[in-house]
């Protein structure tokens, strides 16, 4: 591989601030994720403000580590990816300066990436491969989606959440439980250990492609306010909502469009109970597609091999390109 | 002070809309009530009857989200994850309140806001889909809602 062919990607939509190298086979030389989720935590959650200044503080640093790391001189970076949108603006800001700046000092080109793009490419890295055309379950704290790409690059959005993500439900509820914010992870573990016994709804499970996770999250808090529950049931009820009302969304999508391969990106792709789910469910029906379990989070490896695509479709991205915090998919 | 027994999701958004009918530029919202209780299903209604096109959503996981495709410019923010008020502080809410109309879910977790404003608190009724509004306004509010008078 002629060290020409390697891009320099930047990640800093939301509270992590990412940096990586990537080759144009999609291969990560470098991931590199300084995350301010202790520097949250103590806040209570991602204060736009505060983050925006957090990356001021670790975007050089990253940067200089992902290069290292790859042991990559900046001359041999043939063009520089980073993430235009969507995200908090304010943070979507220092990446996108930070890369101009790279861009100009060292004659690169430079590709504004959309976040989403990247995440639907996370399962594409280090030789893993997508066949075409293919269903994505794109799940994380602040997305939940189903997409149709019916080539790579090509993308028709089926549906979206309506209300809250499938995330935000799971630190709500968990919340609710006394399970402590943000509560989503211990909650997912404790439903491993119960039974699915309390009858919660499948909001708009039957209509159509778009979630919605509030009536659910409602639900779960009047069942808390009748008194006298069982913490782990409950949890394995809510748990077992969720999953079916995401698993069978996918499933209608691929019963509908008979893709090749169905693909479920985003934090939520970590799921344990998701993974085993998928495989049992629709395994049989099409190619199951999960990311290692380190590009299923916000990274800057995604958005690398999200870059080279674009790049290679259409070249640099024009000089004027800003950020954009509602920036559509496709 | 007005109490109101809303029904049902379409009474909320009827109420909403009512609300977003009377707004004007500078207008702060403060929407309170537990997890569900409907306060992000009226900024929805209230969206729809300002004009903004898109559908609105959770800002929870953001914490803000501005729209600008209404009749008026909306902030629509989210104070549920920040537990400490120098996080609020640090928003720099008051910064967004004179661009348009500002609401703020979960606004009982800051140190408070200084008036005017309308406060809306919404409870769960008995009924799964009945809520019940309590709506406190200062300044100009309390003439602008004086049909509420008559509704409730
Ligand atoms: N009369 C009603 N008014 C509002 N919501 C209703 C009503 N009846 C049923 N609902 C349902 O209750 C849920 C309210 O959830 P919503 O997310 O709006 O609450 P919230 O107060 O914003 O919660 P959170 O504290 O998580 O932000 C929605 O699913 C909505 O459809
Ligand atoms: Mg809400």
């Amino acid at each position: 591989m002629g060290a020409s062919h390697l891009i320099l990607a930047i990640e800093t939509s939301c509270d992590e601030t990412a940096a990586a190298v990537v080759s144009d086979d999609y291969r990560v030389l470098s991931s590199v994720v300084a995350s301010q989720a202790s520097l949250h935590a103590q806040w209570g959650g991602v204060v736009p403000e505060v983050a925006s200044r957090e990356h001021v503080t670790a975007i050089t640093a990253t940067v200089a580590a992902a290069l290292s790391e790859a042991a990559v001189l900046p001359g041999s970076v043939k063009a520089i990816a980073v993430t235009a949108g969507p995200g908090l603006p304010g943070c979507l800001a220092v990446g996108v300066a930070t890369a101009k700046a790279l861009a100009l000092a060292w004659h690169r080109p430079l590709v504004a990436v959309n976040h989403l793009e990247g995440h639907l490419f996370s399962a594409e890295l280090d030789g893993a491969d997508v066949t075409y055309p293919a269903v994505f379950l794109l799940v994380s704290g602040g997305h939940c989606m189903l997409v149709h790409a019916p080539q790579r690059g090509t993308y028709e959005v089926l549906g979206a959440t309506r209300d809250d993500s499938v995330g935000e439900a799971y630190d709500k509820v968990a919340r609710e439980l006394g399970l402590g914010y943000p509560g989503g992870p211990i909650l997912d573990r404790l439903a491993g250990t119960g039974t699915d016994t309390y009858a919660l709804p499948r909001p708009m499970l039957g209509a159509g492609y778009d979630f919605s996770f509030s009536g659910l999250k409602t639900a779960v808090r009047r069942t808390i306010e009748r008194g006298d529950v069982d913490v782990p049931d409950l949890a394995a009820s809510f748990a077992a909502a969720c999953m079916d009302v995401l698993l069978g969304k996918l499933k209608r999508a691929v019963e509908d469009l008979s893709p090749h391969s169905a693909v479920v990106v985003g934090g939520v792709a970590a799921s344990p109970i998701l993974r085993e789910r998928l495989r049992t469910e629709l395994g049989h029906r099409t190619q199951i597609r999960l990311p290692d379990l380190r590009y299923a989070t916000d990274n800057a490896a995604m958005i690398g091999a999200a870059g080279w695509w674009r790049f290679e479709q259409s070249g640099p991205s024009p000089e004027g390109f800003g950020v954009r915090a509602h920036l559509p998919l496709g | 002070m007005w109490t109101l027994h809303l029904e049902s999701l379409e009474d909320t958004h009827a109420l909403a809309a009512d609300l977003a009918r009377v707004a004007r530029r500078g207008d702060l919202m403060l929407l309170n009530g537990g997890i569900g209780s409907g306060k992000t299903a009226f900024v929805q209604g209230f969206a729809a009857a300002l004009g903004v096109r898109e559908h609105v959503t959770s800002p929870s996981f953001v914490v803000h989200t501005m729209y600008e495709s209404g009749r008026l410019p909306m902030s629509h923010f989210d104070l549920y994850r920040l537990e400490d008020p120098s996080s609020i502080a640090q928003l720099g809410i008051e910064e967004y309140v004179d661009d348009g109309v500002t609401l703020i879910e979960w606004a009982e977790r800051s140190g408070g806001f200084a008036p005017p404003h309308v406060t809306i608190s919404l409870d769960l009724g008995a009924g799964d889909d009945e809520r019940i509004a309590t709506i406190a306004a200062t300044g100009t509010w309390c003439e602008r809602l004086d049909w509420l008078g008559e509704a409730s």
